[in-house]
């Protein structure tokens, strides 16, 4: 980690927000004690924010002077956000040519996307993660409000997922339901840090809260979003310290909910597990778009066929753009290309993890822990969709999937996974100094002792 | 440690830290190591099999069509032509009903039953099925009921489009996202239509020649195709990357024929006219070639076919054949009249040769040596009996019923009068092994090879008589041509060797092959096969055959072959089909009437040999039917190819006009045989109208006009119109003479050099057509 914040100014001597036990011998005073013991390290801003207005506490945290942002994790999103780029221009051209006459058409609106994305994340790692709890129960209850809006919003593709205002950006209301979880999740699962082991606070709390997105999810359908936000939340209930007795039944009873969902499914879902026990069955119509994904990504072999050069994505390969992109990635650029693209999203998520074990609180942790959850199984959901290896769900790919807003969230949140590392790398660098001074005082005391 | 690190809250903290390390853990060696397991599943073990089957769906493999050669004259006029056209097809499966907006969709309810999609498709494809009608004129009903079935992924919607109304379609198919596919094509022409049809042939519809020369030089003209391997997108377009490999189409070859289309449209006309008017059954034919290289400069046969559609039967006698049939009895008779339509008759059907082949029995007797041209042989009463018991040959009947009796005669004298009689004694004279060798050596047991398809290839004991197997009676009735069937190509070919010095040549119709850049890739030089008779020989039977023609002399048999001016030899025949009686009269047969001329006899130019096929007109014996076909075809082909005349055979000075009209013509009435006399008596002629008869002539009969004057034959009214006369005051005598034939007159010169100082009518009156201007030279040249 970098002991250098992002003006390149070294770390000599703690911020002015420092922890109020860290240093006894600083100028300022000393706020008095908590009395509430397990709340534990909590940092006194937060504190104060809560006595200050919020727009105020924002705004002024914003021109805190911070702990540096984790370089590595920047460096690599930074390398998988131009690579995603990159693989989707080149399997998006031959679409969008064909579609809309012009081989721009999703690279430019995405790359925008990418730029004000970017920007904003920047941003947003500026701003106290603590700040963003107080935003939890309000977002979940606009998310819900949202969630049942979007139903009577006008479908696209036969379905009710996105926010669909005429002149506006189409917005999916599943990616903002996934953070709204994470957010939520994170600040209960802090307060309720000792509890978690109760079956209330542990599983009905949380299981309470996912049921009506859940419903309403359903409703869209939106059978991908669904898996997802129970997978976030049976991570978060994991990591946050659900019983671990409780969690195996609940686990093993909302894989059986699923189970039985699939098994019973007339149709559309029927026919999806038909195809993925064989994808080779109905390749003219309802395994088309498997087959032709294991096609696309099966003729990559070791190196692919080169950047740009496949033929698959020639219409032969719907969603190329989006949901099979990775297969795209696979033909051009082979088995070797698609092990670089894992490595740099396994990287991603441990790089995560990292922050997320060295954040200064538990919300933070649960925070990024969450929102790794959420690339991580997107992640493996798309690619192994792609390889077959589940039944065809329809999951993008982060970061390399075509669409604007998409993109715009995944970067947000990973704005607030900055926000977290912000806080921990300081946390780190304050201890690292205090250690240095107490190590100092403990030699001079030893040098004293010597000298007596 | 610190202390403050170990504060009691932290294990849960630990907890989260360890909970989210097995968590990563479980991630990173389960999540991704099975997802790079299944990624070396498909992408290396797997990898073949998803390779070809990605490559076999995107594998486009496209012929493409060379350009058929052209097939030209001799002159240069295309006979055939190939031009690239367009083939505009769709696939319907991929014309969806047209999206709907969001206010659209939500006006339905937010989903959409498959009716009314069905509906919305419908309204779509006849939008599309009406601007496609109005580019591609066409019926719009008909491409809508093309377009409207779904799952179909191909229909044909137009052939042989043009340039301007593909690009239209392509361009409307591009701006509106169509699946309309336009693919190039070839088409083949025929700029003359029913023209030189049977030796042109035609092509099937699946693009090869089927037949006469197109099936013949198939390979010369078809070219190779090309082949272009891509890749393509399930709509069918092409993907352009560095996978494309072309291979250039190699266009065919061009034919340049012997053939000339003037020749061919004089030989053309006249036979037309003679099927027509002598009620001709079973097709006449014409063929006029060169005696001393076998070119063929015209093969005719009449009636036949337009070959730009050679499907339609074209005689209307013939078409009504089919009518009242039904099913498996129509597509049988319908297919057995276009054969017969399509059949080159020149070279394919067997004739009974008759009297013409008595030019080949003479030659034989005097090149054999036993006989000479003062050999004399005995035509008596009662006819000949070759062998004891068997009925007597007799001679012809004079066409009144009275049979022929000839007396003693020389060989020249036997073809004159085409004495059967004696024809048989100088066969028996020679006897059959002799009579054989010759038969065999002009060519009559093989085929001529010429280069055309299904040339009829000779049959034992039709077409020729092993000479071990050989009777007397065989030997007899061979001897005047009637026991044998040979091809018009075999008999014009031996004729050709009977003239020209005894060579049998190889007759042919291409002269060369030529690429597309103009170099000659084959050239066919003139080739005999054999020297059959001496030259000496040869040169008799042209002074024997020049006898028969006789310069048109009253009486001769050849006489209306005559073309004043040139040196004509012929032979007539007229054989009977001993196995066709006549249907209205059982004791008679069918008859073939033939005649073979040759121009000049004195030094062999050209042969023109003509055959009807059952005739049934008043006379139907060849000296009357087809030697004015002959003569006719003489009478503007010798000009044309400008054979000298010998000023001792044309008529000088003034010459009375015969009489023509009908029915005051003595011969037969027909346009043709006016000309026939005219021919006899140094006039030109120039038919005027459609007609048959020849209902007014101008110059009128009786007047006396210069020789050589062209005679006006008015066949559509008795009406002659009037024509301006141009000025020719100042002009040279032989160009004010030009002048005045072109516009419709004649003159007549005071001087045959000169000037012309006056006309004795003025420039613009109107006179008659045919009028005879009389023009005052003065002031011979130099």
């Amino acid at each position: 980690m970098s002991t250098r914040d992002m003006s390149g100014r070294p770390l000599r001597r703690p911020p002015v927000s420092g922890t109020a036990r860290s240093v006894p011998v600083r100028p300022e005073p000393v706020p008095a004690p908590r009395p509430a013991p397990r709340s534990g390290r909590m940092r006194p801003v937060a504190n104060q924010a809560k006595k200050e207005p919020l727009l105020k506490a924002l705004i002024q945290s914003l021109f805190k002077r911070q702990g540096p942002i984790s370089m590595g994790l920047l460096a690599n999103l930074v390398v998988l956000l131009a690579f995603g780029l990159i693989v989707l221009f080149s399997a998006s051209y031959a679409i969008a040519y064909y579609k809309f006459g012009d081989s721009y058409h999703y690279i430019r609106s995405q790359a925008l996307y990418a730029l004000v994305g970017f920007a904003a994340m920047l941003v947003i790692s500026r701003v106290d993660y603590r700040l963003l709890l107080r935003f939890a129960w309000p977002l979940y209850w606009v998310t819900l409000i949202l969630l049942v809006a979007v139903l009577f919003m006008p479908p696209i593709n036969n379905v009710h997922r996105w926010i669909n205002i005429k002149g506006l950006p189409t917005v999916q209301v599943g990616e903002i339901a996934k953070f709204s979880i994470v957010l939520l999740l994170a600040t209960l699962f802090e307060k309720n840090r000792s509890r978690m082991h109760n079956f209330r606070q542990g599983i009905l709390l949380p299981g309470v809260l996912l049921v009506p997105m859940i419903v309403l999810l359903r409703l869209e359908p939106h059978n991908s979003a669904m898996i997802l936000m129970c997978c976030i939340t049976a991570t978060l209930m994991f990591v946050g310290g659900a019983n671990l007795m409780w969690f195996a039944i609940g686990g093993g009873a909302a894989a059986g909910g699923i189970a039985l969902l699939l098994i019973t499914s007339k149709g559309y879902v029927q026919e999806r597990l038909s195809g993925w026990l064989d994808p080779f069955s109905d390749v003219l119509d309802s395994t088309m778009q498997t087959a032709q994904g294991l096609y696309t990504i099966g003729s990559g072999g070791w190196f692919g066929v080169g950047l740009g050069n496949s033929t698959q994505k020639h219409l032969w390969l719907s969603e190329a753009q989006n949901d099979f992109i990775f297969a795209i990635l696979g033909e051009e650029l082979g088995f070797v290309g698609a092990l670089l693209c894992i490595a740099l999203f396994a990287l991603l998520v441990a790089q995560g993890i990292y922050v997320a074990a060295n954040a200064p609180d538990r919300a933070g942790s649960l925070l990024v822990v969450g929102i790794m959850a959420q690339i991580g199984f997107q992640f493996f959901f798309n690619i192994a969709v792609v390889t077959n290896t589940i039944p065809n769900t329809g999951i993008s790919l982060p970061f390399f999937s075509s669409g604007g807003t998409s993109l715009l969230l995944l970067l947000g949140e990973m704005g607030v996974v900055f926000s977290v590392s912000r806080a921990a790398n300081q946390a780190r660098a304050e201890r690292k100094a205090r250690e240095a001074e107490e190590k100092a005082r403990q030699e001079a005391h030893v040098f004293r002792a010597d000298k007596t | 440690m610190n202390k403050q690190t170990n504060e009691p809250q932290s294990g849960g903290n630990r907890s989260l830290k360890i909970r989210s390390f097995v968590l990563l853990g479980l991630f990173l060696v389960l999540g991704c190591g099975l997802l790079v397991w299944r990624l070396y599943t498909w992408q290396i073990v797997r990898h073949d099999e998803m390779l070809n089957a990605a490559a076999s769906q995107q594998m486009k493999d496209m012929t493409i069509t060379p350009q058929r050669g052209q097939i030209y004259d001799a002159t240069g006029k295309v006979l055939a032509k190939s031009s690239i056209v367009w083939t505009i097809t769709a696939d319907p499966s991929q014309i969806k009903a047209p999206s709907l907006t969001k206010a659209e969709l939500e006006a339905m309810g937010g989903t959409e039953s498959d009716e009314s999609k069905a509906q919305r498709r419908a309204a779509r494809v006849q939008t599309i099925s009406q601007d496609l009608a109005s580019i591609l004129s066409m019926d719009a009903q008909e491409i809508y009921d093309k377009l409207i079935d779904d799952s179909k992924q191909y229909v044909l919607l137009a052939k042989q489009v043009d340039k301007p109304v593909a690009d239209q379609i392509s361009q409307y198919a591009s701006e509106n996202k169509l699946a309309i596919i336009v693919s190039q094509d070839t088409k083949r022409e025929y700029p003359f239509g029913a023209f030189a049809a049977s030796v042109l042939g035609f092509m099937h519809a699946d693009g090869y020649g089927f037949y006469g020369l197109e099936q013949y030089y198939e390979d010369v003209l078809a070219g190779t195709p090309g082949r272009l391997v891509s890749q393509r997108t399930p709509t069918g377009g092409e993907v352009a990357n560095d996978d494309r490999v072309l291979y250039e189409a190699k266009d065919g070859d061009n034919l340049v024929l012997t053939l000339d289309a003037e020749i061919q449209a004089i030989a053309e006309k006249y036979l037309e006219n003679s099927v027509k008017v002598n009620n001709v059954t079973e097709r006449g034919v014409v063929i006029v070639m060169d005696v001393n290289t076998g070119a063929i400069l015209a093969m005719a046969t009449k009636p036949d076919f337009d070959p730009n559609d050679p499907m339609t039967i074209y005689d209307p006698e013939r078409a009504a054949l089919l009518e009242g049939l039904e099913g498996e009895e129509y597509t049988r008779v319908q297919g057995e009249e276009r054969q017969r339509q399509w059949k080159n008759k020149t070279i394919t059907d067997l004739y009974t040769p008759g009297s013409v082949f008595k030019l080949v029995t003479t030659s034989a007797l005097l090149d054999s040596g036993a006989g000479t041209v003062n050999s004399s042989f005995n035509c008596v009463a009662g006819g000949y009996t070759v062998l004891p018991g068997t009925k007597p040959y007799q001679c012809a009947d004079n066409g009144y019923g009275v049979l022929g009796v000839h007396g003693w005669q020389t060989p020249a004298d036997v073809l004159a009068n085409s004495c059967n009689q004696a024809t048989i004694q100088e066969a028996l004279l020679m006897g059959k092994e002799v009579f054989s060798d010759y038969y065999t050596a002009f060519g009559f047991t093989e085929t001529t090879g010429i280069d055309l398809p299904a040339e009829q290839y000779p049959y034992e004991g039709i077409s020729y008589y092993p000479e071990e197997d050989m009777s007397l009676i065989d030997l007899a009735s061979t001897s005047f041509g009637q026991a044998q069937k040979v091809t018009p190509i075999q008999m014009a070919t031996a004729v050709c060797a009977v003239v020209n010095g005894g060579y049998l040549v190889q007759p042919h119709i291409v002269s060369k092959i030529v690429d597309n850049d103009g170099n000659v890739v084959e050239e066919f030089e003139p080739s005999a096969k054999r020297q059959v008779i001496s030259e000496e020989t040869s040169a008799a039977l042209r002074v024997m055959m020049e006898g028969v023609v006789d310069n048109g002399a009253d009486g001769a048999a050849g006489r209306n072959a005559y073309v004043a001016g040139y040196h004509i030899g012929g032979k007539s025949g007229t054989s009977e089909k001993l196995d066709r009686p006549k249907a209205d009269d059982p004791t008679s047969y069918e008859k073939v009437s033939s005649f073979v001329g040759v121009v000049p006899i004195d030094d062999p130019e050209i042969l023109v040999l003509a055959f009807v096929d059952e005739p049934h007109a008043e006379t139907e014996f060849g000296s009357m039917l087809s030697a004015p076909l002959v003569g006719n075809i003489i009478s503007e082909v010798a000009p044309y190819l400008g054979i000298e005349t010998d000023p001792a055979l044309l008529p000088t000075g003034n010459v009375t006009v015969p009489n023509l009209v009908s029915p005051a013509n003595p011969s037969y009435q027909q346009w043709d045989m006016a000309q026939v006399e005219l021919n006899k008596k140094g006039f030109a002629h120039r038919r005027v109208g459609t007609g048959d008869l020849v209902l007014a002539q101008s110059p009128a009969a009786g007047e006396k006009v210069p020789a050589g004057s062209t005679v006006y034959l008015f066949t559509d009214s008795a009406d002659i119109p009037n024509v301006p006369v141009p000025n020719v005051v100042g002009k040279s005598a032989a160009l004010a003479k030009q002048i005045l034939t072109a516009a419709g007159l004649n003159a007549s010169l005071s001087a045959e050099e000169g000037t012309v100082t006056a006309q004795s009518a003025a420039e613009n009156t109107e006179v008659k057509m045919g009028s005879v201007i009389t023009l005052t030279v003065t002031g011979a040249e130099g």
